[in-house]
């Protein structure tokens, strides 16, 4: 049986009563404001899905691509070495932060110490106190011995069994002497068990 | 951060212990930052240890003092009053200014009174007549300018009959002056007097064994159970009561270097934190209040059974934080503290003793080696080791 226009006004009764609510209203004018937007965000979905499309026909494409990640990807991929080094690794992770907790402060301490400039002035000043009378004892040293040679290089009188004589008596040749007399003495001595 | 009157933490005092204390607390619980107040006034903080060296000429007294401000850890909050009163029951405490602060737990680390006016006519003579002590960053010059300057007679070196900073520092300095004297031929004409309100040279016996040697070696005269009381310095005589008699015995000196008594800030003695003597009353081993369980106490102002030091207050501190960190977050694993101290004795210039004991005097030495014998490298560590140690480790809550 054909359907009368009263019969298709009735059909429509609900659809007429939802959009003559206030709220329907509002949110149908809201959706028609935004269609614009949505027009242009559903076209642009519209192209990229086109060009997923095109590029996964595209066999040589895919391979490219595919082949590319595999090689940066492989890098990665955990060997049966490196799991078991991971592993080794996590076990031992309690006793590496016991340890570095402990290198820690010592770690702090030291760069604290080299930033606090007061302090490094301290420490350097310190080290010149220290090494100031070493040096000079070596700075005198190095000059007796240049003066030494100096004289030396100066004196071209002949060596004569007299002077080696005369230096046979001097005190410090004596001492030296009797020194290394004492030294081959015990050292020929035999062993004591 | 200063405007807030209520704190997590409140650490009175910012000298060795508030500072440690405060960048412990920091580098445990980050969460803490922004909550700790340490209230002091000082806006100087000074590395004491070193005033030995600097009574001796051997230091520059200028490398022992910092602004305080540069040592406050970043996150604490630096209130710059001094503490009035303590209301442990309402957990608040009063500053001059009438501020009242509350806080949730209460470290009291207020250091050490000198109390000069206890020896008459010392005040009004320190510094001037022949009279110095390294006690005081105004006058610890003054005694390298007396030791320099001697030429003979009555030199007079004393230690009082009450606790005091450092119980090493009154004999270090005599150890250097008289090695001073020798070295500007002035020993063969003058005496050395070491006067002491204590009964021993030393509490530790390997250590005192150590010093009578140097003391023998020196031909210093001692003469234990004697207090300083008076000190007249026009006439250049010194008062000292005999403990045993209570005999007054008058001494003429050429120079006099005073140990001046010392005793528990009169904050902390009015208040109901305090021990009958005065100090604050802690458990020996875990440094928390006897009466009030949120309160703890940490170095010269307590009533420890040790020698007040800085090396005292280092052990102490990770003992104190870890307690209060475990209070605070309802958790087990309070530690202990077992009266560590340590008292590096300078014998002479280039010449230390490093004595490290415990609340039984027994040695707890650092070293694989006898610490009770005289060593240069010893005397290195304390110039030029600890005062780095000092800045850049202890106060940073690291070492």
């Amino acid at each position: 049986m054909q359907k009368t226009t009263i019969d298709h006004l009735s059909n429509l009764q609900p659809l007429v009563s939802l959009l003559s609510q206030k709220e329907t209203q509002n949110s149908l004018i809201q959706t028609l404001e935004k269609l614009p937007e949505l027009v242009d965000q559903y076209s642009a979905l519209e192209r990229n899905i086109a060009f997923i499309k095109s590029v996964l026909n595209d066999k040589e494409s895919t391979e490219y691509l595919l082949g590319g990640l595999e090689d940066e990807i492989g890098k990665y991929i955990p060997t049966k070495d490196s799991l078991e080094a991971l592993m080794a690794l996590v076990h031992n992770l309690p006793k590496y932060t016991k340890y570095l907790s402990m290198v820690e402060p010592i770690m702090e301490f030291l760069l604290s110490t080299t930033r606090d400039q007061e302090s490094v002035d301290y420490l350097y000043k310190g080290a010149q106190e220290i090494a100031g009378p070493i040096q000079q004892k070596v700075e005198n040293g190095w000059d007796l011995i240049q003066r030494a040679k100096k004289e030396a290089d100066n004196d071209h009188s002949p060596v004569t069994f007299f002077t080696v004589f005369k230096l046979i008596k001097e005190p410090a040749v004596q001492r030296s002497i009797h020194f290394v007399k004492a030294l081959l003495t015990l050292a020929s001595e035999p062993k004591l068990k | 951060m200063n405007d807030l009157t209520d704190y997590k933490v409140i650490i009175v005092g910012g000298g060795s212990a508030g500072i440690t204390v405060a960048a412990r607390l920091l580098k445990e619980s980050r969460a803490l930052y922004g909550k700790i107040a340490i209230i002091d006034p000082a806006e100087k903080h000074y590395f004491q240890p070193l005033w030995t060296l600097v009574g001796g000429g051997v230091v520059d007294k200028k490398v022992t003092e910092r602004e305080q401000s540069t040592l406050i850890p970043d996150g604490i909050a630096w209130i710059k009053e001094a503490v009035e009163a303590f209301f442990p029951d309402e957990q608040s405490v009063v500053t001059a200014s009438g501020n009242k602060l509350s806080y949730d737990f209460l470290v009291v680390a207020a250091g050490i009174q000198i109390d000069w006016h206890k020896v008459k006519g010392l005040k009004e003579s320190i510094g001037k007549n022949g009279v110095c002590s390294n006690y005081s960053f105004d006058y610890v010059e003054s005694t390298w300018e007396n030791i320099r300057n001697f030429s003979g007679g009555n030199a007079l070196f004393t230690n009082p009959n009450t606790p005091v900073k450092c119980g090493g520092a009154p004999q270090k300095i005599m150890y250097l002056a008289d090695d001073y004297f020798r070295k500007s031929g002035v020993r063969s004409n003058s005496t050395i007097h070491f006067f002491s309100g204590a009964g021993s040279i030393f509490g530790v016996k390997k250590y005192a064994d150590t010093l009578n040697r140097v003391i023998e070696r020196k031909g210093i005269e001692t003469h234990y159970l004697h207090n300083l009381v008076e000190i007249n310095a026009p006439q250049k005589k010194a008062f000292f009561k005999n403990l045993s008699t209570d005999e007054l015995v008058i001494i003429s000196y050429d120079m006099i270097h005073v140990v001046p008594p010392m005793s528990s800030p009169d904050f902390i003695k009015k208040s109901p934190l305090a021990a009958d003597t005065g100090w604050v009353d802690v458990d020996l081993y875990t440094l928390r209040h006897k009466k009030y369980g949120n309160v703890f106490g940490i170095g010269d102002c307590t009533n420890l059974p040790t020698s007040k030091t800085g090396a005292a207050i280092r052990k102490q501190a990770p003992v104190l934080v870890q307690n209060l960190l475990c209070l605070m977050n309802q958790k087990t694993g309070m530690q202990k503290y077992n009266g560590y101290t340590s008292c590096p004795l300078v014998t002479g210039y280039g010449s230390l003793v490093l004595a490290e004991f415990d609340y039984d005097s027994k040695p707890d030495e650092s070293f694989p080696f006898d610490q009770a014998k005289e060593r240069y490298s010893m005397y290195l560590l304390k110039k030029q080791v600890l005062p780095i140690v000092y800045w850049n480790g202890m106060l940073k809550g690291l070492l």
